[in-house]
């Protein structure tokens, strides 16, 4: 959960991977009504054209010109359920997007919302009928969060709203209140600029990406893009935590949310049961933490 | 929404107000 609210205060996308009924979506649609901004849902299928998110034009007879109708995208929190059940064409689309923030249609570009993200699910169970994101696109989301199976308390928590009679279904049974608004989350950013980031914590992240370049078990590590945002995360995190100043544990806590989704394993590697989180720890017990 | 705790100048302390407000009200539904 913290991962989710470190990228809204980041305007960082994230993909959520999990298999079904673990509440995804419902985190989204929470998130959606605590920070009082515009939120779309679309759900990704193999017969959802590019146009269906970005919008169209229509022909207006009356004017006897072209409009541009908006599509579901331009919104400040658009969640994609199940991204990977579209083609390739359309998530390139919602990805290029995401990299641009503007929708470019007959010549015209129109920018999109402030903040703007998108929070993509995927179920990693299922391959039938799915297309892969291509690992360059899968880069421009900030964090790859896992979702897992709740623990038993967790569980007996779940199922106590539901006997105290809240459905998570209506969310009108659970006094959420909106805290802040969408400009506050582009406040956010400009506050979190201030946190310092010494020398040595800018050493740190380098190395840390840098090793996962040339890491045995790996065949493509992470790109300036997944240094970058380590940087912003562990900046973001430093402040929600409390501090003006980044230390080496906030990066620590956000590497692996923002380097698991930019690693390729070997294929000898993966057949022997490694995993990108396991690579990403054994790459940060590797390199040396500056004294903080 | 409380406008006027919105309208308060964005610090860092509030930046990490924020996160635990939003963290506890997220909290009321998401277990985990």
């Amino acid at each position: 959960m913290e991962g989710v609210v470190v990228a809204l205060f980041s305007e960082g996308s994230v993909l959520l991977e999990g298999p079904p009924g673990l509440g995804k979506t419902l985190l989204v649609n929470v998130l959606a009504r605590t920070v009082s901004c515009h939120f779309r849902r679309i759900q990704f299928t193999p017969d959802l054209m590019p146009s269906d998110l970005t919008g169209h034009s229509v022909y207006d007879m009356k004017e006897q010109e072209f409009h541009f109708k908006p599509g579901p995208i331009f919104t400040n929190l658009l969640l994609t359920d199940e991204i990977n059940r579209s083609p390739p064409k359309t998530q390139s689309a919602l990805l290029e997007v995401m990299q641009e923030r503007q929708v470019t249609a007959d010549g015209k570009s129109y920018r999109l919302r402030r903040p703007f993200l998108v929070l993509a699910t995927q179920n990693p169970l299922e391959h039938e009928g799915t297309y892969p994101l291509p690992e360059a696109q899968i880069d421009r989301f900030m964090f790859k969060l896992l979702v897992d199976y709740p623990s038993i308390e967790e569980e007996g928590e779940i199922l106590g709203h539901y006997a105290a009679g809240r459905d998570p279904r209506d969310l009108s049974g659970f006094d959420l209140n909106p805290v802040m608004r969408a400009e506050d989350v582009i406040a956010v950013q400009e506050a979190t600029g201030k946190v310092i980031v010494e020398t040595s914590i800018l050493r740190y992240i380098t190395e840390i990406v840098a090793k996962t370049r040339s890491w045995h078990s790996v065949l493509v590590g992470a790109s300036p893009r997944g240094s970058v945002n380590l940087l912003i995360a562990s900046r973001v995190l430093a402040a929600c935590r409390g501090r003006n100043f980044v230390v080496p544990d906030d990066v620590k806590e956000v590497a692996p949310w923002v380097l698991r989704h930019r690693l390729i394993l070997r294929s000898e590697a993966e057949i022997e049961g490694e995993r990108p989180d396991g690579v990403v720890g054994q790459i940060l017990d590797s390199v040396t933490a500056p004294r903080s | 929404m409380d406008t006027a705790a919105s309208e308060t100048p964005m610090t860092l302390p509030r930046v990490a107000e924020l996160f635990e407000k939003t963290r506890a009200e997220v909290a009321k539904v998401i277990v985990g």
